[in-house]
């Protein structure tokens, strides 16, 4: 699989809501899966070499920028792979705002994945310090949602 | 003049499953989902329902209405159900949609078809729809599982419809609501009790053969963009495969599906 069309399918993952995909052509295989690694609006995206026996993959060809400061704290991870909302619906309030007191076990977003609506609740109390995804963006499995400290 | 509920037709419907569940009839709320989540919250036990005549600010995806209309023109419900601790909820949505079909099937309703990820389809118009809230806690999951159908047609309901639908007595004249309220029900009990012990991968093959867009051009919309492609099965942790022009196959989580209509363009 030649880079430029290994550069395409980078951006179709880039632009879209997908979290990861998977193209096997003969006997090469390539899986690119979307990692957000803090609130910088660019996601950018690592690519593995799949599991099977595949051919060799091209280095990765999106560079990280630097990391973004952010505060200290505990960091409330995705549980799963879905989209991101800090609402219950458009417009209404949001769960959680920077400088909140959250307690334990209080609800902080919604993550939606196939019409399944499952409310994320802070595994820690405290401030929230930081929000680190946007409104209706994708997260992946552990992926960094709020630091609380 | 309050619609007259027939508990024991309900019974009959559940048959032995009836043990299950403790199904309560309101005459209005503004979602059953909301009035069974803050009864889920004082510990009401699993298999607790809430079936309303009148819902007046039914919720689909996103903040989105759902049109009740009234005891005669549609069935509304929502159902609690608990799930034990280390069970996924992968799939879990379309399982529940799978269960509906499959319980409409046994009561002869044909050419029932499911759009990814659970929305009930006839003869290729939307019947009625899905939503599931997920709460976690030490005790495992608690699912409150909101279903709408229409039954039959209602002029005053219909008006405000965007989208072609279909209601369940074009299939099924003599319906009645407690025999197909108590049929999903058992069908649910049966499904999910095999989705905990399973998974959907143990289901996937009965969804795949409901698939009502398989091979079909589509779109697949949200928040964060557009994909189009043609519509591939669910994969066994119930995402979407979409397989677009370039030959990629994109796994899609979240977001709406919709036919594409310019078929031109795919070529």
């Amino acid at each position: 699989m030649d880079l430029r069309k290994l550069k395409k399918l980078i951006d179709l993952v880039e632009e879209s809501g997908i979290a990861e995909l998977e193209v096997t052509e003969g006997e090469e295989k390539v899986r690119i899966a979307k990692h957000v690694a803090n609130s910088a609006p660019m996601s950018y995206m690592t690519q593995m070499p799949a599991a099977a026996p595949a051919a060799p993959v091209a280095a990765p060809v999106a560079a990280a920028p630097a990391v973004a400061a952010q505060p200290e704290g505990h960091v409330v991870k995705s549980p799963m792979v879905g989209t991101f909302y800090r609402s219950s619906s458009p417009g209404a309030k949001p769960f959680a705002e920077v400088g909140q007191n959250v307690a334990q076990g209080e609800t902080v977003c919604l993550i939606e994945a196939m019409k399944l609506m499952n409310e994320i609740e802070a595994d820690a109390a405290g401030v929230i310090k930081a929000i680190l995804v946007e409104n209706g963006q994708p997260v992946e499995f552990g992926q960094p949602l709020f630091i609380i400290g | 003049m309050p619609a007259v509920f027939d508990y024991t037709a309900l019974l009959v419907a559940l048959g032995d499953q009836r043990a299950r569940f403790d199904v309560d009839h309101i005459e209005r709320c503004d979602s059953t989902n909301s009035v069974l989540l803050a009864r889920a919250s004082q510990g009401v036990p699993s298999g607790s329902v809430v079936v309303c005549d009148e819902q007046t600010a039914g919720r689909g995806r996103r903040g989105r209405s759902w049109r009740s209309g009234n005891a005669s023109s549609s069935l509304t419900f929502s159902l609690l159900w608990r799930l034990a601790p280390g069970c996924s909820s992968a799939g879990l949505s379309l399982a529940v949609g799978l269960a509906v079909a499959q319980a409409l099937e046994s009561l002869n309703v044909p050419a029932v078809g499911l759009k990814w990820p659970n929305d009930i389809w006839l003869f290729g118009r939307k019947l009625g729809g899905v939503l599931i809230e997920v709460e976690s806690d030490e005790a495992g999951l608690g699912l409150i599982i909101g279903i709408g159908l229409n039954l039959r047609r209602d002029a005053a309901r219909d008006a405000g419809i965007d989208q072609a639908f279909a209601s369940l007595d074009e299939a099924l004249p003599e319906l009645t609501r407690e025999q197909v309220l108590g049929t999903i029900l058992s069908q649910l009990a049966l499904r999910l009790d095999h989705f905990a012990r399973a998974g959907f991968a143990a289901l996937r093959q009965d969804w795949a053969a409901r698939n009502a867009l398989y091979g079909l051009p589509v779109t697949v919309s949200s928040e964060s963009g557009s994909h189009t492609g043609r519509c591939g099965h669910a994969n066994a942790e119930g995402a979407l495969e979409l397989l677009t022009a370039c030959g990629a196959r994109v796994l899609i989580t979240s977001g709406d599906l919709s036919l594409r209509l310019a078929l031109a363009e795919d070529a």
